[in-house]
């Protein structure tokens, strides 16, 4: 037996037993309430994080040393692949996506462990860990069977070399990168939501276990966003048609939690100033953390088809009763302890912040729920009429449209409004200079020529809301000096620049399109849309994993290569070339492998404001790490006293 | 200084005012401007992102770039040179591969739940907040602050707690 | 003062209907079939064959609707496809065994290329009617995919039959197909 296959299957079982004998060991010690017995749980489950780093040394032991005797790598592996793609290869295919969630997983859980190893005799933090223990169990558990990569497979006669992975996820480098951010923000959500589980178990649904949590799932959130940015700076550059978001379903899924997640981190603000809204902020919470496993469920199952998807596997039914223990223990104990949650005071009225946030999370609501209904309604129509339909883009534009826009305006008139109640004169003395703001973009916008109802008024918006955004960071640095530049607020309207910039390039890109398909002669020129296109000639290149053969074509005075790559698998893939601007981006493809020099099939897009979308990601996660700064000088910890007793004795 | 105060008001409602005016002027001349597809070939392009790949993973015939793929947009274009009309072209796509060939569900029918459906919950979630608005409104008018003998009341509970 | 002295447990009732709403929910996604990419479409079957016309290999031309009271086998290709160069020699024998008799034979090329299509011919052998210009608005009134997909015409015009893949693609059996279908008819 192969030395990978042994450590690899030791650490895994190893990980898998060791979580669940610390689970148990914890909720024994928490039953006898036994402090020893709770500090030997948490010394077992060290042993996770142990048994994970192992497996995944193996794996990419196994990889990097082309052990094709491990099935994973007889699978995926090869010797052409080149290094870096080979080293993500580990997380190519199912299973070793499978290890990579649970190595970060582990990785979680024990800073968990480190951070609150003064703590463990609090209920709460027990219980958090019995949670994350459980989830720890559950991805561990499904590589001792149906995802297993450490299968040992005999080489048959006369066997080479292997297929290497997708080609799709060995042309790009983001291929490193994407995966690993995307599954630091899902699993990252585990953390606050085993402590929101931990405090409807013990009932403590009042106190700190929020203020705890609240900067892990900044950290996750972040890391999500710039997981879902990549995912779309890699969809642009290798897909071919200049598009970066197709509201497909696996895109849906990585979008679902992070529209619950980014309503959380804006709803818990209001319980932790006025211990309002709680039963929202932990349903958002746990809906957040179930909406990963769903989202991973519709990636792997096959259920819904999509460029992005994993090959069909038997992990799907798993991952779906997971999902259903999820929503069933969380809509359980919420329901079970939803009295105790509710708070006594009352928002006051509907022109405040507390209005305001209430507002933002049926917005969100709505949305999520919208996306998830085009999502699944095909599965629907098909289990009620028998009768296979689409829901594509066009459907998912015109539905999200009118809720990004009214997204836009709250997120312009929230920040002004001040707790509790607002006059009509504060605000239109509060957000004169933001709507100028706003009308400059909207006469700036048509006087550079943009024309059209819908965009125009998404950049009037976008306007206005930065208007707001930009007063807040500048009454805050005017206070406080660099400091109004930190702390949850300030960060968070950095935040809210990056996510408008994303907007208008949005709005921007998709309304301006021009798209067209032609041939060029060698040595000719053709126009379109303001930009030449010549044909020099073609550039063919021949390396390990792949022939290259890439098309010369000069735009505007650059020179453009793109290509078809055709992989040593017998599978090809378009490679296109992209001229980014910061006004406006060129990308070509090729539609066909050219058959000689004399001529070149390419298809041509171009579209205003691309880079925006990549510099508006970089701004939401410059905000989020700042945003996580303490800010000294609101610190004023949680009013114990909110509303009056109805029983004062004076 | 009323006199100066009422003075800033009325600025800011003159700035308001010309707000406005500007804002529909703008907008006025930038919907006008619009003229939708200018050439046969963007309106085929555009009817080609919603017809879907028959052999793809859910993209459309406008993104794919397999033999078939490449064939319906062909097949678009020479249609929109002889003068058909977006729905027609559709029909007749829908009538050879399918109600699942056209990327937009049907607007009636069961199908046609999907754009209701959201519509509805909107209006449902607005209703409910509006609701719950004028309820609380009713409710307590004046913000009733915690007195001292609240604090008092609360500090010396949790002095007993603790 | 207090919120808790009314009556019903509305988080309760509320957590109850959530409860059934994604019990339902996760049912459909149980029970949901996995979906095939190739979905295979059999909108044509029962209507009448679209027009094939076009010129032929050969340098001739073609008409389906003026063969119309024969049984015609339409069947889609490409040089590149493999499943195509599997079934081409049962095509071969196919076209032997009928010549003339009243069971045509014509191939329509799909996403491919006249000097490709007249490659495939001469290595595989095979002489009959193959149309190469103007076959992408052929494919797409019937409604083809991908290749390699066969049709059967009936005399009367109509499409009674489809096989996708080269399964079922072999000269005994599109005889028994053909002598199924005429024997129903009597």
């Amino acid at each position: 037996m192969s030395l990978n296959v042994a450590v690899g299957d030791a650490g895994v079982v190893l990980a898998f037993a060791a979580s669940l004998v610390a689970a148990l060991t914890l909720l024994v010690a928490q039953r006898t309430n036994d402090d020893r017995l709770r500090r030997t749980g948490t010394r077992v489950a060290w042993l996770v994080l142990f048994g994970a780093v192992i497996s995944f040394v193996a794996l990419e032991r196994a990889l990097i040393t082309r052990d094709f005797t491990v099935k994973y790598v007889f699978d995926n592996g090869s010797h052409r692949t080149p290094p870096l793609y080979n080293f993500a290869t580990a997380w190519a295919s199912l299973e070793g996506s499978i290890l990579l969630w649970g190595l970060v997983l582990a990785g979680y859980l024990s800073v968990v462990l480190t951070k609150f190893r003064n703590r463990i005799a609090d209920p709460l933090v027990t219980w958090a860990l019995v949670v994350v223990l459980a989830v720890v169990a559950f991805f561990f558990g499904l590589m001792l069977g149906p995802a297993d990569p450490f299968q040992q497979v005999t080489l048959p006669q006369g066997f080479v070399d292997g297929p290497g992975p997708n080609p799709l996820l060995q042309n790009n480098v983001l291929m490193a990168v994407h995966p690993p951010m995307l599954y630091l923000g899902y699993v990252g959500f585990t953390v606050p939501f085993a402590f929101a589980i931990a405090a409807l178990i013990t009932g403590r649904v009042g106190e700190g276990w929020l203020v705890e949590t609240r900067r892990w799932t900044l950290f996750a959130w972040g890391f999500l966003t710039l997981g879902i940015v990549l995912g779309a700076w890699w969809s642009y550059d290798v897909l071919g048609w200049g598009g970066y978001w197709g509201w497909d379903p696996v895109e849906n899924a990585s979008f679902l939690p992070w529209l619950t997640g980014t309503a959380y981190l804006h709803s818990v603000m209001i319980q932790e100033r006025r211990g309002m809204l709680r039963v929202w902020n932990i349903s958002l919470l746990c809906a957040t953390f179930a909406l990963t496993i769903l989202g991973t469920f519709i990636t792997r199952s096959g259920v819904l088809e999509s460029v992005h998807a994993f090959s069909e596997s038997s992990i799907g039914p798993a991952f779906l009763v997971f999902f259903g223990v999820i929503a069933a223990v969380a809509i359980g104990l919420i329901g079970w302890r939803g009295e105790r949650l509710r708070a006594p005071g009352k928002i006051d009225s509907p022109l405040s912040r507390e209005g305001s946030f209430l507002a933002n999370n049926l917005l969100f609501a709505v949305f999520a729920f919208v996306i998830l209904l085009g999502t699944v309604f095909p599965l629907i129509v098909e289990a009620v009429q028998d009768e296979r339909i689409s829901v594509g883009v066009p459907y998912f534009e015109r539905m999200t449209m009118p809720v990004g826009m009214v997204m836009l305006f709250l997120m312009a008139v929230a920040p002004v409004l001040p707790w509790r109640k607002a006059s009509g004169e504060l605000l239109r003395t509060r957000l004169e200079w933001p709507a100028w703001a706003g009308v400059s973009s909207l006469v700036g916008a048509v006087l550079l020529g943009a024309r059209g109802l819908t965009p125009l008024i998404a950049f009037a918006l976008a306007g206005f809301a930065a208007g707001a955004a930009l007063r807040q960071i500048i009454l805050a640095t005017r206070r406080n000096g660099w400091r109004g530049l930190v702390g949850r607020t300030n960060g968070g309207m950095i935040v809210h620049l990056g996510v408008i910039i994303v907007a208008v390039a949005f709005a921007a890109s998709n309304s301006y399109l021009r798209q067209a398909e032609f041939t060029i002669d060698k040595g000719e020129t053709v126009e379109f849309a303001d930009s030449s296109y010549t044909y020099e000639g073609l550039a063919v290149e021949t390396l390990a994993e792949k022939r290259v053969t890439a098309a010369v074509i000069i735009v505007d005075g650059q020179e453009l290569r793109p290509a078809i790559s055709q992989f040593f698998s017998g599978q090809s893939i378009g490679t296109p070339d992209t001229r980014g601007g910061i006004t406006r981006d060129t990308q070509v493809a090729l539609i066909t492998l050219p058959q000689g020099e004399s001529e070149v099939v390419v298809r041509v897009t171009t579209q205003p404001l691309i880079a925006w979308l990549w510099v508006g990601g970089v701004l939401m996660a410059v905000g989020t790490v700042f945003s996580a700064f303490p800010h000294r000088m609101h610190r004023r910890p949680t009013d114990p006293v909110s509303a009056p007793t109805a029983s004062a004795v004076a | 200084m009323a006199q100066k105060l009422g003075l800033a008001r009325q600025w800011r409602w003159l700035s308001w005012t010309l707000m406005a005016i500007v804002a529909t002027a703008a907008l006025v001349v930038g919907s006008l401007g619009d003229s939708g597809p200018s050439t046969s070939g963007e309106q085929a392009a555009q009817l080609a992102a919603t017809i879907r790949c028959p052999q793809c993973r859910g993209q459309s015939v406008a993104e794919s770039n397999v033999a078939i793929a490449r064939e319906i947009r062909a097949d678009i274009r020479t249609r929109i040179a002889a003068g058909e009309s977006d729905d027609e072209i559709r029909q007749v796509y829908i009538d050879r591969f399918g109600r699942s060939i056209v990327l937009t569900p049907d607007a009636g029918g069961f199908a046609g739940l999907v754009w209701i459906v959201p519509v509805v919950a909107a209006a449902l979630a607005a209703a409910a907040i509006a609701l719950a608005f004028q309820r609380w409104r009713g409710e307590s008018n004046d913000i009733v602050e915690a007195s001292d003998a609240d604090r008092q009341l609360v500090a010396k509970l949790r002095k007993q707690q603790s | 003062m207090t919120a808790e002295s009314t009556g019903r447990n509305w988080s309760a009732i509320v957590a109850l209907i959530v409860g059934v709403v994604l019990a339902l929910f996760i049912g459909l996604l149980a029970f949901s079939d996995t979906q095939r990419t190739d979905s295979i479409n059999f909108e044509i079957l029962g209507d009448v064959g679209p027009e094939i016309q076009g010129p032929t290999l050969d340098g001739g031309s073609y008409s389906l609707w003026d063969e119309r009271g024969d049984w015609v086998v339409v069947n889609f290709f490409a040089s590149w496809c493999i499943g195509c160069r599997v079934e081409h020699p049962e095509l071969v024998e196919f076209t032997r065994r009928h010549n003339g008799d009243g069971v045509q034979l014509v191939s329509v090329m799909f996403g491919d290329t006249e000097a490709n299509a007249a490659k495939f011919f001469n290595e595989l052998g095979g002489e009959w009617p193959t149309l190469v210009e103007g076959t992408g608005s052929i494919a797409i009134d019937y409604g083809v995919t991908a290749v390699p997909e066969t049709l059967l015409v009936s005399p009367s015009g109509r499409v009674v039959q489809k096989w996708v893949g080269a399964n079922g693609v072999t000269a005994d059996g599109l005889d028994q197909v053909i002598t199924s279908f005429e024997q129903g008819a009597n």
